[in-house]
C-alpha cells in the first residue's frame, strides 16, 4: 500500500502513543516521526501531559482511604447494612450548599440526637455534612503520631501512667478545660473502657489532653485531644502500626485520637461515642 | 476475594480519577463513596473481570449527574465561582488541575482513563458509553485544548490543514 493511499492520521499518533497500534503501522508511524519532527514534538507534548497527570495525581491513590469509603471495615455495621441512597446524597448535599444554616442545624440535631440516646451515629452523616475537604490533613496525621507516641511512653507506664487519676475526675477536668479549653473527658464505660486518668501534654497548637482507658483484660486505650485554632470537621483515618492502631479525626474544631489494640468492632463503636461526645460538648455557633 | 475486597482494592484508582475529574477537590469523595454504594447494592450482579470497567462507569455516571445539577444550580442561583475554595495544592498539581478545567467533561474523562488510569481505548469507550471512535476523538481533542492551554498551541505548528474541524480525524502530514 502507497504512501498516499495510508497516510499517518493524528489518531495514528494518539494510538502509537497509547501502544494501540498493531505492529505494521506502528512502524510506519515511527517512520512517520523521524521524517516529521513537528509530529514528533507533538507526541512528546501529549506525553509529558500524561506524566504531568499521572504525577499530579499519584499522591491520592498513596494517601490512606478515609474510613467512610472503607468497606470491608465499615465504621458503623449499618453502614454496609443500609447502603446510602445517593439521591439523598444529592438532595443533602444541594441543601448544604444552598444554606448553610440547614447544614449546622441538621449535623447539630444528628450529634445531639446521637448524644441524647447514645445511638450509634450513621458513619455517613460526617462525611455528608463534611464541610471542607481536609482528608489528608497533615495536622491531623501529625496529631495521630503524637498520639502514638504518647501511647508508647505512658500507657504500659508501671509507675505512673497518668498524672491525674480518675478518681479524681473533677480536678482533671478543671485541669484540662483550663490548658485545653476542652473540658469533656469521654465516656466509655458502655464499650467496657474503664477511665484510668489523664495528662495536659503538649500540642500542635498549644495543649492537648492525653486520657487512658482500660478493658476488664488489661489492654489500654488513649485517646488524645486537642482544640484547633478554627472549627471543621475531618472524617476519621486509621494508621495500623504493628498491632496497634490509630483512628484519628477532627469534629468541630477537635482533633481527635484514639490508638490502642481493640477489635474492629470495638473501634466503631469507640469511634462513634467519642465523635457522638465531642459533638455534644462543642455545640455548633451560630 | 470478596467482592466488597475486590472493591475495595479499586478505592484507591477511583478516588485518583474522581479527583481528576471533579476539579480541585470538590467532592471527589463524595462521588467515589455513591459510587461504592451503588455498586455494592448490585454487587451480585458484577462478574470479577467485569468490577473494574463496572465501578469506573458509575463514577462517570455519577460524575456526570453531579455537573449537570451543578451548571443548572449556577444557571439559577448565580453563585460566585466553583462553590468551594480550591483544596491546597502543590504549584504542578495545581497547574495541571486547572488545565484539566478547559476541557468539557467528556474529553477529560476520555483522557482521565486512558492517561491516567491506563484503560485501552476499547475498554474507555464502554466505559463512558460511547462507540470507540468518539472516544478516541474525545482522547483528541482533549490532548490538543490541554496543550493550548498550558502554551503548547498545536495550530501554531507549520501545516498544510490548519483548520482542525473537531470530532473528525485529521490527516497529519
Amino acid at each position: 500500500m502507497g504512501k498516499g493511499q495510508d497516510p499517518v492520521t493524528e489518531a495514528d499518533l494518539h494510538a502509537f502513543l497509547d501502544e494501540e497500534i498493531g505492529t505494521e503501522r506502528r512502524a510506519k508511524v515511527v517512520e512517520h516521526l523521524e521524517q516529521k519532527p513537528l509530529d514528533a514534538a507533538l507526541v512528546d507534548t501529549w506525553r509529558a501531559q500524561s506524566e504531568a497527570l499521572r504525577g499530579a495525581f499519584a499522591r491520592i491513590a498513596r494517601e490512606p482511604i478515609p474510613l467512610a469509603l472503607s468497606l470491608s471495615q465499615p465504621l458503623t455495621a449499618r453502614a454496609s447494612a443500609v447502603p446510602i441512597n445517593t439521591r439523598r446524597l444529592d438532595l443533602v448535599r444541594a441543601a448544604r450548599q444552598r444554606r448553610v444554616a440547614i447544614f449546622s442545624a441538621a449535623a447539630f440535631l444528628a450529634g445531639s440526637i446521637a448524644a441524647a440516646t447514645g445511638v450509634i451515629v450513621v458513619q455517613h452523616l460526617p462525611s455528608l455534612f463534611r464541610p471542607e475537604p481536609g482528608l489528608s490533613s497533615t495536622v491531623g496525621r501529625r496529631v495521630a503520631t503524637r498520639a502514638a507516641a504518647m501511647y508508647r511512653t505512658f500507657a504500659n507506664d508501671r509507675t505512673r501512667p497518668v498524672e491525674v487519676a480518675a478518681a479524681q475526675k473533677a480536678e482533671l477536668g478543671r485541669w484540662l478545660s483550663e490548658r485545653t479549653g476542652l473540658s469533656l473527658i469521654p465516656d466509655f464505660s458502655s464499650d467496657g473502657l474503664k477511665l484510668i486518668g489523664g495528662r495536659v501534654t503538649p500540642g500542635e497548637f498549644g495543649a492537648a489532653g492525653f486520657l487512658l482507658y482500660e478493658m476488664a483484660t488489661g489492654e489500654r486505650i488513649g485517646v488524645l485531644l486537642e482544640r484547633a485554632p478554627e472549627d471543621g470537621s475531618a472524617d476519621p483515618l486509621r494508621v495500623t502500626a504493628g498491632d496497634r492502631t490509630t483512628l484519628y479525626g477532627r469534629e468541630r474544631g477537635t482533633y481527635w485520637a484514639i490508638v490502642g489494640s481493640l477489635g474492629d468492632e470495638r473501634w466503631k463503636q469507640v469511634a462513634q461515642h467519642l465523635v457522638a461526645q465531642i459533638r455534644a460538648a462543642s455545640p455548633l455557633t451560630p | 476475594m470478596t467482592s466488597r475486597e475486590a472493591i475495595e482494592t479499586l478505592t484507591p484508582g477511583l478516588r485518583r480519577y474522581a479527583r481528576a475529574l471533579t476539579g480541585l477537590g470538590n467532592g471527589a469523595d463524595e462521588i467515589v463513596q455513591g459510587t461504592l454504594m451503588r455498586t455494592l447494592e448490585e454487587e451480585r450482579r458484577w462478574r470479577d473481570d467485569e468490577l473494574k470497567m463496572r465501578v469506573y462507569a458509575a463514577l462517570t455516571q455519577m460524575n456526570r449527574q453531579r455537573q449537570r445539577a451543578q451548571a443548572v444550580r449556577r444557571q439559577g442561583e448565580a453563585l460566585p465561582g466553583r462553590g468551594a475554595a480550591p483544596a491546597k495544592a502543590g504549584s504542578r498539581r495545581d497547574a495541571i488541575a486547572k488545565a484539566l478545567d478547559v476541557l468539557a467533561v467528556e474529553e477529560r474523562e476520555a483522557l482521565l482513563l486512558v492517561a491516567l488510569e491506563g484503560f485501552g481505548y476499547q475498554e474507555a469507550a464502554e466505559i463512558v458509553g460511547a462507540p470507540k471512535a468518539t472516544l478516541v476523538a474525545r482522547l483528541m481533542r482533549a490532548r490538543a485544548a490541554l496543550a493550548a492551554a498550558q502554551g503548547f498551541d498545536p495550530r501554531s505548528r507549520p501545516s498544510p490543514s490548519p483548520a482542525r474541524s473537531a470530532g473528525h480525524l485529521r490527516v497529519v502530514k
